[in-house]
Formats: C-alpha cells, sequence, structure tokens
C-alpha cells in the first residue's frame, strides 16, 4: 500500500492507523496537527482511521515566522 | 508652574477584538539565528502579540516546538504564509487553529515572488471566510483605501498595510496611503507590518497616528535582537506619546522661539 507523507511517498506493508503511521514517523507528535486528504483528523480520532492506498497525510506544526 | 508631566499622561490600551493590549509592538518569531535570541528579544520588546507561521514537519530530524520559547500570556498570531490565495489561506488558518495556539490569524496571501506583494482581492475573501468561522483576522496588505474598507466590512480585527516590502528595511516608503488609511478608517486598529527596519522609522509610523507596529526582520537579523527590540519598544512608546500629544504643524516661515524683545546690544 502507498500513501504519502508531507509529499513523500511512503510504503505501508499491513493497515495501519493513522495514529500508527505518525508514532512511526515521529518521536514526539504533541504538538503536531494531522490532515489526511484535506480534512483535519482530531487528535482524539488518530486511532480510529485506517490509512488506506493513496492517502496523503499532511502533518504540519507552529513554528517562527513573521 | 506646570505640574503635568508625562506620567500624569495614560494611554489607552490597544484593543483588537475586545481585548486590551498596552503594548503596541507586535514581533514576528522568523529568522532569528536562535530561539535564545527570539526568547531575548520577546523580552525585551515588551509585546504582547507575537506571530508564528504553521509549516509541514520535516520528518528526517528533530525540530523544537516554537511555543516553548514564548511565554504565556502571550497572543499567538499564526500567519498563513505560504498561502496564495484565499482557500490556501483558509486551510492554513484551520491547521493552526487546530494546534491549539488559538484563533487568531494574520491573513499573509502572497503569489508574486519577486516584491512578495500581498494580494488584496484573496485576501478580502479569507479574511471573509475566516471572520464567519469566528477567526479573530489581521489582514496584512497592500495600502489601498478601497480593499482596506472591503476589509473591514469583511469582518477583519484590524487592517495591517505593509510599510513597504517585506524584509526590506526601508520603512515607510508607503507613507502617505497609509496616512489615507489612518485617517479614513476608525473602525479597527491599523498596524503597520513588513519594512520597518529602523526605530526611527517605528516611531513615525506612530507619529503619524498608526495604532501599532509589527517588526520582524530588523530585529531578527540585527547584531543584538535583544537591545533593538528594547530600542523599537522605546521608539514606538515615544511615537504614540508625540502622536497624542498633538504634534504642531510644520511652517514654512523662520520663527524665533526666544522673545523678540530685550535684547543685550551694546549701546552706542
Amino acid at each position: 500500500m502507498k500513501i504519502r507523507i508531507n509529499g513523500k511517498e511512503k510504503i505501508c506493508e499491513k493497515t495501519q492507523t493513522l495514529k500508527d503511521v505518525i508514532d512511526t514517523s515521529l518521536k514526539n507528535s504533541s504538538h503536531i496537527v494531522a490532515e489526511v486528504n484535506g480534512e483535519i483528523i482530531k487528535r482524539h480520532r488518530w486511532a480510529d482511521i485506517t490509512v488506506q492506498n493513496g492517502d496523503s497525510i499532511e502533518l504540519v506544526a507552529l513554528v517562527a515566522g513573521g | 508652574m506646570n505640574t503635568q508631566t508625562t506620567d500624569t499622561i495614560e494611554d489607552t490600551p490597544l484593543i483588537i477584538a475586545n481585548k486590551a493590549f498596552t503594548s503596541r509592538f507586535l514581533l514576528g518569531t522568523g529568522k532569528f539565528k536562535n530561539k535564545t535570541d527570539l526568547a531575548a528579544a520577546i523580552k525585551t520588546s515588551g509585546t504582547q502579540l507575537v506571530t508564528v507561521a504553521l509549516r509541514r514537519i520535516d520528518l528526517e530530524r528533530h525540530e523544537d516546538n516554537i511555543l516553548e520559547y514564548i511565554p504565556q500570556g502571550i497572543t499567538l498570531l499564526t500567519n498563513t504564509s505560504g498561502a496564495r490565495n484565499a482557500s490556501e489561506a483558509v486551510r492554513i488558518a484551520r491547521l493552526a487553529k487546530e494546534s491549539g495556539c488559538g484563533n487568531w490569524v494574520k491573513i499573509e496571501v502572497i503569489n508574486d515572488s519577486k516584491y512578495l506583494l500581498p494580494d488584496n482581492n484573496e485576501t478580502i475573501k479569507a479574511t471573509e471566510i475566516l471572520a464567519k468561522e469566528g477567526f479573530i483576522v489581521l489582514p496584512y496588505m497592500f495600502p489601498d483605501l478601497y480593499a482596506a474598507r472591503a476589509l473591514v466590512k469583511a469582518g477583519a480585527a484590524a487592517v495591517m498595510p505593509l510599510g513597504s516590502c517585506i524584509g526590506t528595511n526601508k520603512g515607510l516608503k508607503a507613507k502617505e496611503f497609509i496616512q489615507i488609511i489612518v485617517d479614513e478608517i476608525n473602525e479597527v486598529p491599523i498596524i503597520v507590518d513588513a519594512g520597518i527596519g529602523t526605530p526611527s522609522q517605528a516611531a513615525e509610523t506612530m507619529e503619524m497616528g498608526c495604532d501599532a507596529v509589527l517588526v520582524n526582520t530588523a530585529i531578527a537579523t540585527a547584531g543584538n535582537p535583544a537591545l533593538l527590540a528594547k530600542a523599537f519598544a522605546q521608539a514606538i512608546e515615544a511615537g504614540r506619546l508625540a502622536y497624542l500629544s498633538k504634534l504642531p504643524t510644520v511652517q514654512e516661515k523662520a520663527s524665533p522661539s526666544s522673545p523678540l524683545t530685550g535684547f543685550l546690544y551694546y549701546e552706542k
């Protein structure tokens, strides 16, 4: 199964939830926001969302900026 | 004896969307060499409102959480930098809100990579959508009176015209057009954002009746950011006091400052 995380393609071997994907991608996800195919997924729903083939996941956070 | 001193002059706070700020200095957090410099500048600036941005996480390396360097109690204003149109700005604002930093957003829509000028039309569209959703919207705009009026009508909580192009430190190149906005828009604060490079330029901005100034590049790229942040804070306060004092008008002809009587001439 192929998905995209922040624009980069990733192959998933098995069925995973959004939470699984985030936990394997990041050490600390306490300050991030996740979006799947353009829809914001609230943190409490991360474990309920099963990632599908072709999904585009965006993981964003606040950074310094003017 | 005149007993009125500056101690007896009390300025009213800056009010944005019913929130009161005693500081009229908004600080951008971008471009600092390191987070220590940023934290020091936030402290010496006395700012109560700082901007942040939203970006994709770099999955290859650990990045600090910017919020760890911004003291509690300071209002966060997330910008929509990177947005090229209204819908991208709306998307960024919604993501920012989800990050838990509140619902204050600086609309910044730019699709010109050479001059980095804000697109007023798209900015108005984004402002209208986000204001209806309950965001406190502070749009960064090119200083045009019609656009400023449209932004107010769309629900903007302030109007933020550029002084000059972003990051140029050129100061108030758009002064005449900002003055028109200051004179004509009374419903919301006018905050000059972008291009202010020196404390004297910030003071000039406040003297002309603007309500606040947003500075980033000048401070972040200075040799000593904390020191310059303090200088800006004092200049903004000085400019504000000068404005409140009702500055005298410029005269074409010279007029003496001392009495024209009682001169000590040698008697002939």
